[in-house]
């Protein structure tokens, strides 16, 4: 590969769809859980540290994550399908 | 659905959202049994006899299924299978590879109920075939515009006359050198409209004058519709943006618009979905989008909808009616 190419293929490198212009970083972090709070595979479900479910990040994990990568807040995902 | 039958579900264990479902059918006593791809092949185990269909079991700790005692299958949020690291990389592709076909290619056969099925996830993904069918069906899309082309998008905002936005086709997270981020529904200027339009596909749609926009789910044949209002600009272009911003409440579907959903969701084979759509000033409903494997936790957090009742007995009941 000559220099000349090499030089092209930077270039092209740096190219960006449209679209990508409009790229977003995460606002702010996914909150991170209170101690105790374990999955339970008894229960199948996640559980505070008194044992019964825990529930109140299902709003928390579907609306505070968007943009930071954590799929649980995305309505598409990447699907193993 | 005999008594006998239990609930698969397939997601993270990290997903509080699911665990909203399971918990109802832990009330009501319904077998179930949940467990991640990401854990296959380590950790969970099939075996799969082709005797007049599938017959054998997948287990996964303690907890074992028999194929033929699934009753209905919770597609929610599985991740990517994890293959053991002391195998080289095209190792772990090929066992990947052969993963997910035999374990996803058993389980999606199964004679049970699946919400969704992976399958038509994956078919009604694909937005631009969304709004065919919504076209169809009386739903009223905006004007859309799906060009690699950039004259064809610069002819497009003409035409428009007025604002016009870029969504993404696919993906709501993308990864930009690394760092996750986030690409939310954006207004379009019109000088901006460069060559790199034609380094791949791009959609573009007529900004749709919206009062509020509404996320309707639908479970089986229950509607849940919330309005949802938005507090400032950036919430008012994509209310991802902010959700702090947002306020919530509960609305009637109107007929009209009941029946070309119950339609687009039968043309997709879909027994749930969260569609999004704008309500004009006017208050014309205009659909936006349907997604297929949505989130429905937080609407429910709320406006106390009881979306997690309504997927339980679907579930349940392994049957949409």
């Amino acid at each position: 590969m000559s220099d000349h190419d090499l030089m092209n293929e930077s270039a092209e490198a740096l190219l960006q769809p449209y679209g990508m212009r409009f790229l977003q970083a995460p606002r702010r972090a996914a909150q991170g859980r209170p101690d105790g709070v374990h999955y339970s595979s008894e229960l199948q479900l996640t559980v505070g540290a008194d044992g019964n479910p825990w529930k109140t990040d299902a709003m928390a994990s579907e609306t505070s994550t968007n943009n930071d990568g954590n799929q649980s807040g995305e309505d598409t995902n990447t699907d193993p399908w | 659905m005999p008594d006998q039958t239990a609930v698969m579900v397939m997601t993270t264990e990290s997903d509080t959202t699911a665990d909203l479902v399971v918990e109802e059918l832990n009330e009501r006593s319904v077998p179930v049994f949940r467990f991640d791809t990401a854990h296959f092949p380590t950790d969970v185990t099939l075996t799969a006899q082709l005797e007049d269909g599938w017959r054998g079991s997948v287990r996964f700790g303690e907890r074992e299924i028999e194929l033929a005692r699934a009753g209905s299958a919770y597609y929610r949020r599985p991740s990517e299978f994890v293959m053991q690291g002391s195998m080289s990389g095209a190792a772990r592709r090929f066992a990947a590879a052969q993963s997910r076909a035999g374990l996803l290619g058993v389980l999606v056969s199964l004679d049970c109920l699946w919400v969704n099925h992976p399958g038509r996830n994956g078919d009604a993904s694909y937005k631009p075939w969304q709004l065919t069918v919504a076209e169809q069906v009386g739903l009223r899309p905006p004007r859309t515009l799906i060009t690699n082309g950039p004259e064809a998008a610069r002819r497009f905002v003409k035409e428009i006359d007025g604002p016009v936005i870029y969504k993404t086709l696919a993906g709501g997270v993308v990864d930009d050198d690394g760092v996750p981020k986030g690409m939310p529904t954006s207004i379009v200027d019109p000088d901006g409209l460069d060559d790199s339009i034609a380094l791949c596909a791009h959609q573009f749609q007529e900004w749709v004058d919206k009062h509020h926009e509404v996320r309707l789910t639908v479970v089986g044949d229950e509607f849940f519709a919330a309005e949802i209002h938005a507090g400032n600009d950036a919430a008012h272009v994509d209310w991802r943006n902010d959700y702090a911003a947002l306020t919530y409440e509960i609305v009637d579907v109107p007929d009209d618009v009941r029946r070309g959903v119950v339609e687009l969701m039968c043309r997709f084979g879909l027994v749930f979905g969260a569609l999004d759509f704008v309500v004009t000033p006017a208050g014309e409903w205009r659909f936006l989008e349907i997604n297929p494997n949505g989130q429905w936790g937080w609407i429910q957090t709320v406006t106390g909808l009881p979306i997690s009742t309504a997927l339980a007995g679907l579930l349940q009941g392994g049957s949409t009616t």
